[in-house]
Order: structure tokens, then C-alpha cells, then sequence
């Protein structure tokens, strides 16, 4: 069986070696290795560093965890304060946000948006544009259902497909344009 | 240089190191999908190949030894996680429904198919790597993985579409 991508991927072996492990992880391996007949000074030498801290420097350091932790507790103790007095405002005065009910919404929307809003741009710098007026509306519909669905998985699901769609229209947009100034430039040869 | 390593030269075992760490770290990010344990596994890979050096015989090259090392321990490493999003044993009778790309003409791209790597669920990304990148027969990876040969097959040619959709959705988005 031929196997195109193996062929690809066999070919490019070499680039796909991008990552390169931290400089110096070979010291803390030579550091665990038993000594060898010739241990070169490198390996010890940060060790031997870490013995140095004597009485008086740690006694510094000390303070600083200490302070830091009870910067740390203040603050939870504050948050956890503010969340009490907030929570039930929130349930009383206006519905439960939508961050609540469906949190991978927020990551869907900006991941498509940011894929729409370049596109946009880029048509619109060809001088072109999309209206997107009935997905619009047929979006913010389904935005409300969301409060009060007892199916989620398959709204989000649906208004993926609507951010999704734009993006196609938004590719074909493209595409018209780009033939269409190709055409131009071959016509004013 | 691995008769001295096995005496325990410091310099030997760091010209080693030199010579594998970057294409092991390779492997061994490729099948953990993350840094920090990529990097364990690697530690962890070249201590236990130092110390365990006397029962290489020198029946394969010491790279390929190393890396059965380095595979072995990242696969313990994603196991562990649990988070095996496509258990490897089961599907094993799925039906083949998705589309076959390979009729298309597909622009393929380095940076592509690594991107949509790093987006494959555990198993399938281990399978596909170690068959594509490793240059792992199913024999092998079967062996490794402690599943059937079979398995492996299917593993792969599942894994492989679901590259390829990957593929197609980053081309859309681009």
C-alpha cells in the first residue's frame, strides 16, 4: 500500500525535530550518575553552590516565603469574602451568565472571530464585503435559547456552524475577488 | 564510546548525551505532547541507559536501544495519565466511514502535519508517530505497546484520516 503522507513525512524527516530540551539538563543528569573515574568540575560546582546559603541569608529568605504567604491567604480570604456578598446578587438581579452555563463558548467565539475578523479585513482592503445580516440574527437566536435549552451540546454545536459558515463565505468571497483581479491584471497585459 | 561510557567516563556519557539528547527529546515530546515531561522522560531515559549500559550488547546501534528506552518510559509517562481519550483496545471493528483524502490532492506541509499532531488524542498520536516519525513497523509497535498487531493497523489508518481531517480544518482556517 503507497502511502503518500508516509513518503511526505520520510522525505521532511529532518524538520520535524523542531524542539531542543533545556541547556542544562545534562547537569542534572551527571549530578544523579554515580561519580565517574574522571567527573569533570562542571557537575559539582552548582551544587557546591547551593550548600553556601548560610544562617544569615536564609533568615531573609524566611521573611520572604512568610510574607508572601500571608500576602496570599489575605487575598483568599478577601476573594473568597467578595464571592459570598456577590453570588447571590448575581442569581437575584439578572439571569445566570452565559460564562455559567456554557464556559467553551467564550473559547469557540474568540477562536472563530479572530479567524473572521482578518478575513474580513483582508476583503475588505480588496474593496469587497460580506454581509453576514441573517446569520447575525439567526446567531443572537440562538445565543438567547442557550438560557433556557436543556440541549446545549447541540446549540453550541449550531452556532459553530454559523461562525463557521462565515468563514466559508468569507473564503469564496476571497477566492471570487482574487480571480477577479487576476483576470484584470491578464487583461491589462 | 560506549566501552568508555560503561566505565563510567563523565566525558564519554556527555558526548552521548550531545550526540542523542536532541532527536530522543524529539521522540519523546512527540509521544508525551508536553515539555516538562518530555524532559523527565528524557532524564530519566539517559540515567537509566547509563547505568543499565552492561546489558546493551551491542546487538542493535546504541541510538536504536536508546530510543526503545526513551519510548518505553514516555509511554509510561502519557499511561499514567490516564487520559487515554481513544483506548487503544477498542474500535477494533469499526466501520470505515470517513472519506479517503488520499484521492484527493493534498498540499502537504511540515508545519501542518506537526501542528495537527499535537492535536491527535494520546493513542493515536503514539501509534501514528512511532510508524511515520519513528520508522516503527507494526511488529514493533505492537510490541511496545503490548497490543496486537492488528490493532496497530487499524490504530494507524484511523489515526491517519484523523490527521488528515485535522489537516483540512487547519487549511480552513489559515
Amino acid at each position: 500500500m503507497s502511502d503518500k503522507l508516509k513518503d511526505f513525512v520520510q522525505a521532511h524527516r529532518e524538520e520535524f525535530d523542531s524542539f531542543t530540551p533545556r541547556p542544562d539538563l545534562w547537569q542534572d543528569i551527571a549530578a544523579e550518575l554515580p561519580a565517574g573515574q574522571t567527573a569533570p568540575q562542571e557537575a559539582s560546582a552548582p551544587e557546591a553552590k547551593v550548600f553556601s546559603l548560610n544562617w544569615n541569608t536564609a533568615w531573609r529568605y524566611a521573611a520572604a516565603v512568610a510574607l508572601l504567604v500571608t500576602v496570599g491567604l489575605a487575598l483568599r480570604y478577601l476573594s473568597v469574602n467578595n464571592a459570598q456578598t456577590s453570588a447571590p446578587l448575581a442569581t437575584n438581579g439578572q439571569p445566570v451568565t452565559l460564562e455559567k452555563i456554557a464556559p467553551e463558548l467564550r473559547q469557540m467565539e474568540t477562536r472563530y472571530v479572530q479567524v473572521i475578523e482578518k478575513k474580513e479585513s483582508k476583503l475588505k482592503a480588496m474593496g469587497a464585503e460580506v454581509q453576514f445580516a441573517e446569520l447575525d440574527s439567526a446567531y443572537n437566536e440562538l445565543k438567547k435559547e442557550l438560557y433556557t435549552t436543556p440541549n446545549k451540546e447541540v446549540l453550541l454545536q449550531a452556532m459553530g456552524d454559523n461562525l463557521k459558515m462565515r468563514i466559508a463565505l468569507l473564503n469564496q468571497q476571497l477566492e471570487v475577488v482574487e480571480n477577479k483581479n487576476s483576470d484584470k491584471k491578464l487583461r491589462a497585459l | 564510546m560506549v566501552a568508555r561510557c560503561k566505565e563510567g567516563d563523565r566525558k564519554a556519557q556527555y558526548e552521548l548525551y550531545k550526540l542523542y539528547s536532541k532527536s530522543m527529546f524529539n521522540v519523546s515530546m512527540r509521544i508525551t505532547n508536553d515539555y516538562t515531561e518530555a524532559e523527565d522522560v528524557l532524564q530519566e531515559a539517559f540515567l537509566s541507559a547509563f547505568r543499565e549500559l552492561n546489558s546493551f550488547k551491542g546487538d542493535a546501534t546504541f541510538g536504536s536501544w536508546l530510543k526503545r528506552i526513551v519510548i518505553n518510559k514516555a509511554i509510561t509517562k502519557v499511561r499514567s495519565r490516564r487520559l487515554q481519550v481513544v483506548p487503544i483496545e477498542e474500535h477494533q471493528d469499526f466501520a470505515e466511514e470517513a472519506p479517503d483524502y488520499d484521492q484527493e490532492e493534498m498540499d502537504y506541509k511540515v508545519d501542518c502535519i506537526k501542528k495537527a499532531i499535537q492535536a491527535l488524542p494520546d493513542g493515536y498520536r503514539v501509534v501514528l508517530t512511532l510508524y511515520l516519525l519513528e520508522g516503527y513497523d507494526h511488529g514493533e509497535i505492537a510490541e511496545v505497546l503490548g497490543i496486537s498487531e492488528a490493532t496497530s493497523k487499524s490504530q494507524y489508518s484511523r489515526a491517519r484520516k484523523k490527521l488528515l481531517t485535522l489537516m483540512k480544518e487547519e487549511t480552513f482556517l489559515a
